[in-house]
Parts: structure tokens; C-alpha cells; sequence
């Protein structure tokens, strides 16, 4: 009888159903980090283990591929940081796979890469038209304080 | 004689979809790899050759290539 029932529901569908452990998440995130280390250069491999992120360059600029964070997108010439990329997988999977998938599209198919990814471009501008009102308004409150003490002595 | 594997991306890490011996495999098996393969690459996953650190992208299955399916991969925040 338990062997019927067994028949009936095999393993494989029990292993929907099962949560993963801390020791399953850990073993996928070692697997995803050999896979990385297999494919990446030596250079870019010690790259990410000094400094826990993965510099390649592109034709549109340097990609800073990170483990935990967005995809920093810098300028070539001047290496300041123009935009931030988010790409994802389209199933769960360790985060050192979403790098495996980075660093192939951006290196065989940057524009794909480009078109896929949500790009956040970093205007400097902007940032600082907001920077500089916050200022203002922080002077004038300031100002206000001041005035109101000034007359209340 | 040389090993070769078709891997592709899974929560777990990656997992191995076939190997096999390129002087031995037969014609079969290797169809139905192939088969496998385009099967995937049909539903939006990309290939790549990852043999020796070659990490091109391909779109036509390679017998002689360590292969990596990869999912299609979105935007994210």
C-alpha cells in the first residue's frame, strides 16, 4: 500500500511543495559562484574578491557588476557614474547567476542588454537643482529662526 | 576524449540537462540533446558557450561546446 501511494506522488512533486533550507540556499549560491568563477577571467575573478564587484568594459561605458547592488554604468573617459542598470532573472536563482547573465549579455550583446535592463540614468543636473532648493529652503527656515530669536531678545 | 555538459541556470544553482562524450555519443542522443536545447532556446532562454572561458552567446547547438542555458532575463527595480 505505501508503496502505491508513493507511486502516485513521487519525489519530484514532493519537491515543489518543500521549502528550501539555509544549508540548500547555501550550497545553490556556492554552485552559482563556481559557474561565475568558470567563465570569468582570472583578473576580473580576483577583481570580485578583492573588491566585491566585476569591472567590464563596453562601447557604451564601464559596467560595475555587483553581487548586491545595481549595476553601476560609468563613463568610459571620465568614470563617473552615468547611470544605474537592474536586470533580473526571470526565475529565482542565486544572485552570482544574475551576474552570470550579466556579464555574457553585456559582453556578446550590450544593446540587448540595454534594451532589457531598466537603466536609471544618473543626471547630475537634476540632483542638483533639487540639492540646491533643499539649500535654499534650509537658509530661509534658517533666516526665519534667527529673526524670530533676534526679535523675541 | 572530451566531456561535455548542457547546464542551465536553476534556483538551485545550475543543474546538468545531459552529457555526454563527443567521440561516443550517439547520433541519437545527440538529437535528442539538440533537442533540448532548442526547446529552451525557442522559449527565450539564451545558450552559451562557455568552453575554456570562450562565453559567447549561440543559437545553433554545438556538440563540441560546454553549453549554459541561461532564462530570459527582465528589467528589474
Amino acid at each position: 500500500m505505501a508503496t502505491r501511494i508513493q507511486e502516485n506522488f513521487p519525489l519530484q512533486r514532493l519537491d515543489v511543495f518543500s521549502h528550501p533550507t539555509q544549508d540548500d540556499y547555501e550550497r545553490a549560491k556556492d554552485k552559482a559562484r563556481q559557474l561565475l568563477r568558470s567563465i570569468l577571467p582570472e583578473s576580473s575573478w580576483s577583481e570580485l574578491e578583492e573588491k566585491g564587484v566585476i569591472q567590464l568594459a563596453g562601447k557604451r561605458g564601464t559596467y560595475v557588476i555587483s553581487p548586491y547592488s545595481q549595476t553601476e554604468i560609468r563613463d568610459c573617459a571620465s568614470g563617473r557614474c552615468v547611470a544605474y542598470a537592474c536586470l533580473q532573472l526571470s526565475i529565482p536563482a542565486p544572485t552570482y547567476d544574475r551576474m552570470v547573465a550579466e556579464y555574457l549579455l553585456i559582453r556578446n550583446s550590450e544593446d540587448l542588454y540595454w534594451k532589457t535592463a531598466n537603466i536609471f540614468s544618473r543626471s547630475g543636473n537634476e540632483f542638483g537643482i533639487a540639492t540646491l532648493f533643499l539649500i535654499a529652503f534650509d537658509i530661509a527656515l534658517f533666516v526665519n529662526l534667527l529673526l524670530e530669536v533676534l526679535t523675541v531678545r | 576524449m572530451a566531456l561535455k555538459k548542457l547546464r542551465m541556470i536553476c534556483a538551485g544553482g545550475d543543474k546538468t540537462l545531459a552529457e555526454w562524450e563527443t567521440e561516443t555519443v550517439s547520433p541519437q542522443r545527440l538529437a535528442e540533446i539538440e533537442k533540448e536545447f532548442n526547446d529552451k532556446v525557442a522559449q527565450g532562454w539564451f545558450a552559451a558557450d562557455i568552453s575554456d572561458k570562450r562565453d559567447v552567446l549561440i543559437r545553433e547547438f554545438d556538440p563540441n561546446a560546454e553549453i549554459l542555458l541561461i532564462p530570459r532575463v527582465q528589467g528589474g527595480l
